[in-house]
């Protein structure tokens, strides 16, 4: 027995080997990651190419659906369930400004998610606020119910087939890259991921707007004393917020065409980003999604390495590329539970 | 209205209740309630309502029966659903007209789940009292509730289910398909696949239907001396699939064969043509309706598909009429779901007049070994004894250039290219290890 060691030397020295050992866990998967991601390289090197390149623009798509719920969740403490709504709400709309009212596209770029940013207006007017200030379920089932009846209404409006409008001509077909090719589509997308992401990040932390709006959040009571209104700057936020959605749903209508569940197949998704990323962090967010578009292109291939190299076809997982999002979020929140980015506050 | 200002006590949200939050908000999307998770509703026969009539043997003209229409009405195969409930709806008025049999049908959604199927199906049997049942689009949720319909005494279509299974090792002695098997289908274009590309590489949706298209295609493709590079699965839905599609790209081989249905199946052609693959196309279910989601210009360089049925498939006068009756009643194009409902419906329901029954067994005998008289295919259309499998010719088609491209009264972009009859594409009832 070690009877010259008190209670709180031999916790330490439990928790020490359970961090060494922890350590070794996490340092032995780096390095099986990295030599599968070696071996795959060089005995596939075009694929390898392919799906960084692939998983990078995935990855941006993310973040440009995930941006207004981040936004929206940090911002106004409200799980907007219906965010996938408005998504599919920008698809739609688009779809009307362009294949019934024949108007361009570009003219959907713009007129589609400041509908959708109008929609998040009245939303917010006559739902949220009614519900903010009691426990965050409440709100998660009234934007949860707004989702259904979107989805009813687009149902109603648009039926339930498939539909798309087209793109110009300019953004069809394929851009070779030199070492692969990418849908100029897709590039087009991340290169409006990116402004939406920056333009955000900017509004929120360089003008005075984004300064009464942050400090709203952090001490609203102080705000109003000194006559900021703070109520109709959280919903110029929630529009923002709807308008990103909607922005994100003209981009993803365009590219693959819409249906009535084109919302309720991203929302899931959305909210793994936002977890990984810290719940009320936009650069988490950045990071996160970018994280899962890589991870869900090359996690793959890598098990595939793996199997080749042991001889154990079972490493091969088929269909493992859906679970990655999943396990991303799993082992994420075991390293670190808040996310990469989850503080208190905004913005930290 | 509570005010926001000076809501100090607001409630805020930490990063655990976010994550149970959005982790409940997950478990009820995921359950399905996202999609039309509204039940079951009565869609009434247009004529006399039965107020749930069943029929126990008096049947005859003047009949009245209650049949449960239960398909995908949310989620990415919901068109498909909506084309087998509009299917349904028009054999119910022909046979209230040529047949005076009154026909009360009650749909409910699958929500494309296998045990939401089951739970809905269970309601139709036991609460609504439905005489039989039709529907379904994905094999694994129609799998699932015709074994359990069948072990309880009732009669199921199968309608939209493609999967081997349903009339293989997974067949049921109430459980009849009205579609072709992937078998069929395979087998009908692997002869045109073979000519079309030296070399396959199969990409498929990773559950039952997906993979017993796989093995179809891959056998089917061999058999007539092409080689398959390999294959990968992919989650059913996916969001983007180009990771697949890098893979298929980076495989060496000259053709794609996409084994994926629904809204996925125009993502794929999407975002196939966005990445400008430089390879061909060919797949074992062509859903006319998928293809008018990705627009002229990519449908014209999908390649060559298998069809249960379509626009342009050689139809009996009934068929061409029912063609145009879809457009007249509907408002909408004339694709292969309107043919699966309509035959269910159908066949279901004169099978019932036949055997004076509702009983699932004596509808079954009813129907075993049946030919149709009225078929809407043009060729020998029977029900085979030993597993349920609708024996029907399979056609193939291909994509027309743009500017051949019918759209009024309704939308055919396809051409015919072949047909090889039922008998000569089906596997063996030995083959199928169903056993009944």
């Amino acid at each position: 027995m070690n009877e010259g060691i008190t209670f709180q030397e031999r916790i330490a020295a439990t928790l020490s080997e359970q961090s060494s050992l922890s350590l070794a866990v996490w340092g032995a998967a780096v390095v099986l990651g990295v030599i599968s991601l070696g071996y795959a390289a060089v005995d596939r090197p075009g694929l390898v190419i392919d799906n960084l390149i692939g998983g990078f623009v995935y990855g941006m798509i993310l973040v440009l659906i995930a941006l207004g719920l981040a936004l929206i969740l940090g911002l106004m403490n409200v799980v907007n369930f219906a965010h996938g709504a408005l998504f599919m709400a920008g698809a739609y709309i688009a779809y009307h400004v362009v294949a019934v009212l024949g108007l361009s596209f570009w003219v959907a770029l713009v007129v589609a998610p400041l509908a959708v940013g109008v929609v998040g207006i009245l939303m917010e007017v006559l739902v949220l606020r009614r519900v903010y200030g009691q426990e965050p379920i409440v709100g998660l089932l009234a934007t949860f119910g707004m989702t259904l009846m979107f989805q009813e209404a687009v149902r109603a409006i648009w039926g339930s087939t498939p539909l798309r409008f087209d793109t110009p001509a300019l953004l069809d077909g394929p851009l070779s890259l030199g070492v692969t090719s990418v849908g100029k589509f897709r590039l087009f997308a991340v290169a409006v991921s990116v402004i939406a992401v920056v333009a955000t990040y900017l509004i929120v932390t360089r003008t005075t707007f984004g300064l009464s709006v942050r400090s709203g959040v952090q001490d609203p009571e102080m705000s109003e004393f000194l006559g900021i209104n703070i109520p109709l700057r959280f919903t110029a936020m929630f529009f923002l917020g709807a308008t990103i959605a909607g922005l994100g749903g003209v981009l993803r209508g365009a590219e693959v065409g819409m249906q009535p569940d084109l919302g309720a197949s991203f929302i899931i998704l959305t909210f793994i980003v936002v977890v990984v990323g810290g719940v009320g962090s936009l650069f988490g967010s950045v990071v996160a999604g970018l994280l899962i578009g890589e991870a869900v292109f090359l996690f793959p291939l890598m098990v595939r390495a793996m199997a080749d190299l042991t001889g154990l076809e079972f490493l091969a997982i088929r269909g493992i590329g859906g679970l990655v999002p999943y396990l991303v979020m799993i082992v994420i929140l075991m390293v670190r539970p808040r996310g990469f980015f989850g503080t208190e506050g905004f913005l930290e | 209205m509570p005010e926001r200002s000076g809501s100090r006590k607001q409630a805020r949200i930490g990063r655990r209740t976010y994550i149970a939050g959005a982790g409940a908000a997950a478990l009820t999307g995921l359950s399905g309630c996202l999609g039309n998770g509204e039940g079951d509703d009565t869609e009434g026969s247009g004529g006399d309502d039965t107020g749930g009539g069943t029929t126990t043997g008096e049947a005859g003209g003047g009949s009245s029966y209650k049949i449960g229409v239960i398909t995908a009405r949310s989620g990415s195969y919901s068109f498909l659903g909506e084309g087998e409930l509009q299917g349904a709806k028009l054999a119910q008025k022909d046979l209230a007209d040529e047949h005076g049999v009154d026909v009360e049908i009650v749909t409910a959604d699958t929500e494309t789940d296998p045990n939401t199927g089951l739970e809905r199906m269970k309601r139709l049997v036991n609460e609504e009292e439905v005489d039989a049942v039709l529907g379904g689009v994905s094999s694994s949720v129609a799998i699932k509730m015709g074994n359990w319909a069948s072990d309880n005494g009732v009669a199921y279509m199968a309608a939209g289910s493609h999967s081997d299974q349903t009339t293989g090792g997974k067949c049921a002695a109430n459980m009849f398909r009205p579609t072709c098997s992937n078998s069929m289908l395979a087998n009908a274009l692997g002869s045109q696949m073979a000519d079309y590309a030296d070399s396959w590489y199969v990409m498929y949706a990773d559950y039952t239907w997906g993979q017993t298209g796989r093995d179809a295609i891959k056998k089917s493709v061999k058999a007539q001396g092409g080689e398959i590079t390999g294959e990968i699965g992919t989650p059913f839905p996916s969001q983007d699939y180009t990771q697949y599609l890098n893979e298929a790209a980076n495989s060496g081989a000259e053709g794609l064969a996409v084994v994926i249905a629904g809204t996925d199946q125009r993502i794929v052609t999407e975002q196939f043509n966005d990445a400008g693959i430089d390879m061909k196309m060919a797949g074992p279910l062509f859903e006319e309706s998928v293809f008018w989601g990705v627009g002229k210009e990519a449908t014209s360089n999908v390649g060559v598909w298998a069809a249960p049925w379509a626009a342009s498939s050689p139809s009996t006068e009934k068929g061409e009429a029912f063609k145009q009756r879809i457009a007249d009643e509907f408002d909408a194009s004339p694709f292969s779901r309107h043919y699966m409902g309509y035959t269910s419906m159908e066949q279901l329901v004169l099978a019932a007049e036949r055997a004076g029954s509702t009983e699932g067994a004596e509808i079954s005998a009813a129907l075993e070994g049946h030919e149709l008289e009225a078929p809407i295919k043009d060729g020998d259309v029977y029900w085979r004894e030993g597993d349920h499998q609708l024996i029907q010719p399979v056609d193939t088609v291909e994509a027309l250039p743009q500017d051949e491209m019918q759209d009024d009264p309704y939308k055919s972009w396809f051409k015919h290219t072949s047909t090889s009859a039922g008998d000569d594409v089906a596997r063996s009832v030995a083959d199928t290890g169903c056993s009944l």
